[in-house]
């Protein structure tokens, strides 16, 4: 059985005030298959992910992970300190 | 073998998951059910109450095709049976998941079936039933045909997780109308069939 892949695509969409719509025509795709990204459902095709590092501007690594996401506000507190 | 029926305006029709859950199991539970109740309706005698079997089974094969024609334009529908160019990621990912299951579902009834016929036509002393007229032989193709449609739908109906109440009504208004195309390479291919039936028919005949 394949393993889980963590994403931070809804947090990514709230920071640039994407609806699941406006995300899923940007890399063609149905929005409701955003919608089984988000929640984990769905493990996302290489192509498909790297569209959407391509239209995030950001690595792979930084939207999809094996391992959980730290909440960003850990990571911000901890880069504080 | 599956079809996807596009809505006129071009726009997917919203189904809920209990819906198409409700909707597949009628049809793959109605329609045998009504075949035989219609097909043994002559056991009630030649009366009345073979009359109201028979039209009771006509009902509830009715119903599972009316059942069929609500699920034919729904989103899980379009998985199963829309041009493989019009579909992403996940959508293929979901179509091959539900004919695998619908593959293996139908490859153990037919063997199945196969197995109870040659033993119901080998073995006299059991004095199975097994299809001997045209009407039977109808019925099962029906049959057979209806759950080739539904079976994979039926899969995603019950294992798709139920996200549509995440969605705003202005995301799915939202959602891109495209203008319904005409596939004429199928309606000929359904025509073709009925007409070489037709004539295989008169010819058997």
């Amino acid at each position: 059985m394949s393993s889980p892949i963590y994403n931070r695509l809804p947090v990514l969409r709230a920071e640039r005030g994407l609806s699941r719509k406006a995300l899923a025509d940007s890399v063609g795709v149905n929005f409701q298959t955003i919608g089984y990204l988000e929640r984990g459902d769905y493990s996302p095709s290489l192509e498909l992910a790297l569209k959407l590092s391509e239209y995030f501007e950001l690595p792979v690594e930084m939207i999809f992970s094996l391992k959980p996401f730290e909440p960003l506000s850990r990571i911000a507190n901890q880069r504080d300190q | 073998m599956s079809f996807y029926m596009r809505t006129a305006n071009g726009r997917v029709a919203q189904r809920s998951r209990a819906s198409m859950r409700l909707a597949t199991g009628i049809i793959l539970a109605g329609y045998p059910l009504g075949a035989l109740l219609t097909l043994n309706s002559s056991l009630a005698g030649d009366g009345s109450g073979a009359f109201a079997l028979n039209l009771t089974g006509l009902a509830i094969i009715a119903i599972a095709i009316f059942a069929f024609f609500y699920i034919a334009p729904s989103y899980m529908q379009r998985i199963v049976g829309e041009q493989l160019c019009e579909l992403d990621d996940l959508e293929r990912d979901l179509r091959q998941k539900a004919y695998a299951f619908a593959y293996h579902l139908l490859t153990g009834l037919v063997a199945s079936a196969i197995f109870y016929l040659a033993v119901a036509n080998d073995d006299t002393r059991l004095t199975l039933w097994a299809p001997d007229s045209y009407t039977h032989w109808n019925t099962i193709f029906w049959g057979v045909l209806l759950y080739c449609f539904t079976l994979p739908t039926a899969y995603l109906a019950w294992t798709m997780p139920d996200i549509a109440h995440e969605f705003g009504e202005d995301e799915l208004e939202a959602e891109p109308v495209r203008k319904p195309g005409v596939r004429w390479w199928l309606w000929g291919l359904i025509i073709a069939g009925g007409i070489g039936g037709f004539i295989l028919a008169r010819t058997i005949t």
